[in-house]
């Protein structure tokens, strides 16, 4: 199975380990993601539409141009890029006007755009496409002793009329490829709250309580680690884990693996090539038992 | 609670920066961003900022360099021709 891969900006900067894993993950299950080539930032929500909106469409559309040329879904690793893109796809098949101002914008530069890319999330694709079955049958190391607290954040399962794979409001899917891989899902109440995004540098002490939420939620429910499926989730709950504790006077110490890392433990790929030495928090509190069960 | 979000300068400094950018590189460069945004006559939160640097650096997050697209020059060119782009 090939797709057209939008790693989107975080994924070759601060959550290269993101990329990776999913690389590594994705070549034992035969899925072969080719990266767009020249890809641009998608306009990241509201960071560029809230300051000249028109731009932001173009930015999402020039993605989508290059991505129809390679004939193939465009998948995506980051919630934020999922949105954005599917939002703008969804904008220009709908709204006559966006449509216009669409390939207006992309003519100028040469390109052209039919709506003929679907987006995707990884994390629905390998579910969907791959399917849980498959899954299962290259788990080389059952995950018997974690203990995972799956966090789809806003924009994985919101809105429904833009992602339509899991409840939007209770999703249960990431739970069930917890569970193919060997671990034990937790359930937590905060698992589609928002973990504060990039108020982490507008208004940061907003950020860090949505975070503290989610985290001691988890933690409280028994989780011994979380998976998320969004690069920036994954920053806030990890790299900020430390600021949290310090303003809050509390010891978490919750790794925060991305989705691609657990799977890729499971299927037995060493932790380096995970690149879980990039996770602030630590996980070696959790990799022994990988080790064991290895060892066994 | 609307006084206190008018005014507000880090959040138009944020779009504003972000949006600078992405026109300058076609990619976000996070330091390149973080430092259009933070107050820097503020040491409180130069140190906070440093720490946090610090500690994403230990751990190889902080790419130095800028990444850029081929074709920056299209890029920008594109967005200046977007309708409707006016500053806010």
């Amino acid at each position: 199975m090939k797709y057209a891969f939008y790693p989107g900006c975080a994924v070759h900067s601060s959550s290269k380990e993101y990329g990776d894993s999913a690389k590594a993950a994705c070549k034992v299950l035969d899925v072969d993601l080719v990266e767009v080539p020249d890809w641009n930032c998608c306009g990241a929500i509201d960071a560029v539409s809230s300051y000249k909106p028109q731009y932001s469409l173009a930015l999402a559309a020039r993605n989508l141009a290059l991505a129809e040329k390679m004939q193939t879904d465009v998948v995506t690793l980051c919630s934020a890029c999922y949105f954005t893109l599917a939002r703008t796809n969804k904008l220009f098949k709908e709204n006559a006007e966006a449509k216009a101002k669409i390939t207006e914008a992309l003519a100028s530069v040469g390109l052209s755009y039919s709506g003929n890319v679907k987006v995707r999330h990884l994390l629905e694709v390998l579910l969907s496409d791959v399917g849980l079955e498959k899954i299962k049958a290259k788990v080389k190391v059952p995950l018997n002793s974690f203990n995972v607290a799956s966090y789809y954040g806003c924009l994985l399962v919101r809105p429904l009329d833009l992602t339509n794979f899991d409840d939007p409001e209770h999703p249960t899917r990431m739970d069930e490829l917890v569970e193919t891989l060997g671990a034990s899902k937790v359930e937590y109440y905060s698992k589609t709250r928002c973990c504060g995004a990039s108020l982490g540098v507008t208004d940061e002490k907003v950020m860090l309580e949505l975070s503290k939420r989610i985290l001691l939620d988890a933690k409280n429910a028994g989780a011994n680690c979380v998976i998320t499926a969004c690069p920036l989730c994954q920053f806030n709950l990890d790299a900020k884990q430390k600021d949290i504790e310090s303003k809050f006077a509390l010891k978490i110490g919750l790794p925060i693996l991305h989705f691609t890392q657990l799977m890729g433990l499971a299927f037995g790929i060493d932790a380096k090539e995970l690149g879980l030495n990039r996770n602030v928090v630590s996980p070696n509190r959790i990799l022994p038992q990988v080790a064991e069960i290895r060892a066994k | 609670m609307k006084e206190k979000l008018a005014k507000s300068k880090v959040k138009p400094k944020f779009h504003k920066g972000f949006f600078e950018v992405i026109n300058k590189y076609g990619r976000l460069h996070e330091p390149s961003l973080l430092m259009k945004t933070i107050k820097k006559s503020d040491p409180k939160a130069l140190m906070h900022n440093a720490s946090l640097g610090l500690r994403l650096v230990k751990k190889g997050k902080i790419r130095l360099r800028p990444e850029k697209i081929e074709h920056t020059a299209d890029l920008a060119n594109m967005l200046q021709k977007t309708e409707g782009g006016k500053e806010q």
